[in-house]
């Protein structure tokens, strides 16, 4: 066996740990892109960006001034440009996002605990991507009928709005071992479940809506789940910073 | 036509022995997890000493695994590290063979 220095309490490696010790350094390095809090904080903005857009697009899709005074459906052609809006929008802030963040990774935190590049899409393992489809679809199928049994719809918007960042936080938690993200991603799921069945209330057509949380049983309001999320975010990146910091100052 | 024995003890043998190093084998699974690190992040990772650290990534260099480009920020050295493909080809083989011999071994 050979032997190596290590100073404190260094990872072991040694010819007879094996792959796992070498998947866990692997796994330890692509971590650190989540752990100083920066890209949750950087989220907080896609989230409220999403947010504001559910607020309009629900009562514009769900709701048709077009139409009045008949309830009809309007063409599919408006309602996917909506949603294709809403991906640009997101992919050309997740780009901003991603090129400050580093910055303010070389800024803040590489002077103390020194800096790597991570990649734009992270070498995560194929059956993460599963784990993540099969939890959220799994979710989403759930949600779907708690709603329809509760609330007289699926809303059918809200619910991946909901379920999507729970899965993904679940995920990235547990691959790699972020245990803020383990808890944040039940207090998220069960906030934004519980928030969605007891504040939105149905809307009339006739009436038309009062405020965002004002909806079509069918549709939901995807606006609540964002907010929410986004405060969790927020949340989340504080405490990753702060946590980032305090090695800092042990350093 | 070789027998299994065989197979295994080629296999061993022909195991990269520049990665099948603990050291180096660290610095290449940190690098393995991102596009290019410096000095600081690899030595918080692997806790190797700056020595060994130095001195390892050096072998790696010599050998293509690793790119070490130098050069200065805020009038301060800074070093970054990243795998080169041959070197992420190398770890990418050298892991599978320790998967399979630890398979073999086990079984």
């Amino acid at each position: 066996m050979q032997t190596i220095m290590h100073k404190g309490k260094g990872v072991a490696v040694t010819n007879h740990g094996g792959t796992s010790n070498l998947d866990q350094l692997t796994k330890r390095a692509v971590r650190t892109f989540w752990m100083d809090g920066l890209w949750d904080l950087a989220l907080v903005g896609a989230l409220i960006l999403t947010g504001f857009w559910g607020m309009f697009y629900v009562q514009f899709v769900a709701f048709p001034d077009s139409t009045w005074p008949f309830l009809l459906e309007l063409s599919r052609n408006s309602v996917w440009i909506g949603l294709l809006g809403l991906v640009i929008a997101l992919a050309l802030y997740n780009w901003v996002a991603w090129v400050v963040v580093k910055r303010l990774k070389r800024l803040w935190i590489s002077p103390r605990v020194g800096h790597a590049e991570h990649r734009f899409i992270m070498p995560v393992k194929s059956k993460v991507y599963l784990w993540y489809f099969i939890l959220y679809l799994l979710g989403i199928g759930l949600l779907y009928g708690l709603f329809a049994w509760t609330k007289g719809g699926v809303h059918v918007m809200s619910v991946p709005f909901i379920m999507s960042p729970a899965a993904a936080f679940w995920v990235v938690g547990r691959v790699y071992s972020i245990r803020r993200y383990q808890w944040f991603s039940v207090i998220g799921l069960l906030l934004a479940t519980i928030l969605e069945l007891l504040l939105t209330w149905p809307a009339s057509y006739q009436r038309g809506t009062q405020g965002f949380l004002n909806v079509r049983p069918e549709w939901g309001s995807p606006a609540l789940p964002c907010f929410i999320w986004a405060a969790l975010f927020l949340l989340s990146g504080l405490i990753g910073f702060i946590q980032v910091r305090g090695l800092q100052h042990e350093g | 036509m070789k027998d299994n024995d065989q197979i295994e003890l080629t296999d061993l043998i022909e195991v990269d022995r520049l990665v099948h190093e603990p050291a180096r084998a660290a610095i290449m699974a940190v690098l393995m997890g991102v596009e290019s690190a410096d000095f600081k992040f690899l030595l918080e990772m692997t806790q190797l000493t700056k020595g060994n650290l130095s001195v390892h990534a050096k072998k790696l260099q010599e050998a293509e695994y690793i790119i070490i480009s130098k050069s200065f920020q805020n009038n301060y050295p800074h070093t970054e590290y990243s795998l080169t493909k041959e070197g992420r080809a190398a770890f990418r083989v050298y892991i599978q063979k320790l998967k399979w011999l630890t398979e073999v071994v086990e079984k």
